[in-house]
């Protein structure tokens, strides 16, 4: 009888230990950095799953509060009349599934992890007012327009048997800050293990310094901005006298 | 190709903005006018926010306007007294624009108030000059009388605070060139434009300063005006965007070249309709976006 509980008890923590490690991931980079040539790049994970569970892998940028605008027709002229207020939306938002989405989770648990930029917290159906969801509708529609929310899931792409990656494009009009990227382990439909990685988006080199210096000396940024303007008129006229 | 703006944040097509900026540079080699008003509007519509637009188009206008006045300073042709007085007005006006823009965009009407400013202030010029270039082109000679006759003269005479302009062989109130100078700040800060094509009818026929002097007054001004609602936006919106700059500098500079030889093959009259269709044309542009309903109504920003 001991030795049987023994054995429970081993059997009990191998698949304990075995289900922290589900899923293990590392990025191809853990910084995107924005230089003067920048025009948008690629944002890789390497993963390895233990077992033949689903994966499901979310970036999202920094949150923000959104307003949108309707405009309404005014004597004629087009004019923001309506506005409506968003918490915690986040300013990027991409994600990739091993399986299309409504085989992966119930709808409860997609909703509850933000996975589909449907079922993103600030995006749930906790109202009936139908100008919010109206709203709400055009924000998706606008966040999807400038490239910054996936029309569509991205693909999980399986190098090995479970040795997979996922590839995000960051657009070039991608927002700063810090990028959090979860990948989730499914099983059955229930979630089994979860990883969280960050990603810090930021200026680098001159753009950098340009901004740094532009929000930290104000008042010498905008004189020397002038003077530089100055020099350009100066130069210009010299040029056009030969 | 695309450059990352710093302080925008974004990333743009380098050779469009490049190429806007040189035909509005090619312009105002042929016109002598600054163009603020066709490059601020392309701004907006690439997607860059009306702030920096603004912001940044008023750096340029320190170059353009730099450029301007040196071979009218050469020739003598600057009234400093008078662009003193206007620049006191103008500085103010600067001041009440920069408030008024950071109001109007805290309650989202800022698109709105830059295109109903804009068409009103296209419209009444475009019109104006065409009418003028007619009036030129029909009876050359009766076309200074017509102005002359407005009536606003009696009024201006009766205004407090006279002073002498001896370089313009002027007795005036004060509160002429001030005034004007102080709506051209305003338009500089709010529009991003120097707004010369305001304030050179108005210097011509409500101050009576002989033409020869207009131009190099207007720009002597216009240099310190604009130099000061940069510093201001840098400083209080941080919406200079100096890459943005030395692109739309760079493309001024040599669009003006262009310019400025083409406009010595082209008659004056005919350059001056052209400008004046070219302005009506993006007034009438301004009310079709206004009036024609856009396919998306619906418009977002982030608040933090």
């Amino acid at each position: 009888m001991k030795k049987f509980l023994l054995i429970a008890v081993l059997i009990f923590m191998s698949a304990g230990a075995a289900r922290a490690e589900n899923v293990t991931v590392e990025l191809v980079s853990d910084h995107v950095d924005i230089t003067t040539g920048f025009n948008g790049t690629t944002l890789g994970l390497f993963g390895v799953r233990a077992n033949k569970g689903d994966i499901a892998v979310i970036v999202k940028g920094p949150l923000r509060t959104m307003s949108v605008r309707r405009k309404e027709s005014v004597i004629g002229a087009w004019i923001n009349r309506s506005f409506e207020t968003f918490k915690a939306v986040p300013s990027y938002y991409n994600y990739a599934l091993s399986r299309p989405i409504q085989d992966l989770a119930p709808l409860e648990t997609l909703m509850e992890h933000g996975i589909g930029p449907e079922n993103l917290r600030f995006n749930k159906p906790d109202t009936t007012d139908e100008q919010r969801i109206a709203f709400r509708d055009a924000l998706l529609r606008n966040k999807k327009m400038q490239g910054l929310y996936p029309a569509e899931p991205g693909a999980i792409k399986f190098i090995g048997p479970n040795f997979f990656r996922a590839d995000f494009y960051i657009p070039a009009n991608v927002p700063v800050g810090e990028y959090e990227i979860q990948t989730l382990y499914f099983s059955g439909g229930v979630l089994r293990d979860s990883k969280t990685s960050t990603v810090r988006v930021a200026q680098v080199g001159g753009s950098a310094r340009i901004n740094q210096f532009a929000h930290g000396n104000s008042f010498v940024y905008g004189v020397m901005c002038v003077l530089l303007a100055v020099f350009a008129g100066w130069f210009s006229n010299r040029v056009r006298r030969g | 190709m695309q450059v990352y703006l710093p302080i925008a944040e974004m990333s743009v097509p380098a050779e469009s903005i490049f190429l806007v900026s040189a035909f509005v540079g090619f312009l105002s080699g042929i016109f002598g006018i600054g163009g603020g008003f066709l490059t601020t509007p392309f701004l907006i519509f690439t997607g860059i926010p009306p702030v920096i637009a603004v912001g940044t188009q008023a750096s340029q206008l320190v170059a353009s306007s730099v450029a301007g006045v040196l071979g009218h300073w050469d020739k003598g042709n600057v009234d400093v007294k008078i662009a003193c007085v206007m620049l006191v007005g103008g500085l103010g006006g600067s001041v009440v624009g920069i408030l008024i823009f950071g109001v109007l965009e805290k309650l989202g009407q800022i698109d709105f108030a830059i295109s109903i400013l804009y068409i009103i202030l296209l419209g009444f010029i475009g019109v104006l000059m065409l009418a003028e270039s007619f009036t030129h082109l029909l009876k050359p000679k009766n076309m200074r009388k017509e102005f002359n006759t407005l009536n606003v003269n009696s009024f201006i005479a009766g205004l407090p605070y006279k002073m002498r302009f001896p370089r313009s062989k002027l007795y005036i109130s004060a509160l002429v060139p001030g005034g004007i100078g102080f709506l051209g700040g305003v338009l500089a800060s709010i529009l991003g434009v120097g707004g010369s094509f305001i304030m050179v009818p108005a210097m011509i026929y409500i101050l009576g300063i002989p033409s020869l002097l207009v131009a190099g007054t207007v720009l002597f001004q216009m240099i310190f005006t604009t130099a000061f609602a940069t510093i201001m936006h840098a400083l209080v919106n941080q919406t200079v965007d100096v890459v943005l700059a030395i692109i739309l500098i760079i493309g001024g500079v040599a669009g003006a070249q262009i310019g400025i030889t083409f406009a010595r093959h082209v008659k004056g009259i005919y350059a001056r309709v052209t400008l004046a269709l070219i302005v009506l044309a993006v007034c009438l542009q301004m009310i079709g976006n206004l009036f024609i309903q856009p396919e998306e109504i619906f418009s977002t920003v982030a608040l933090s």
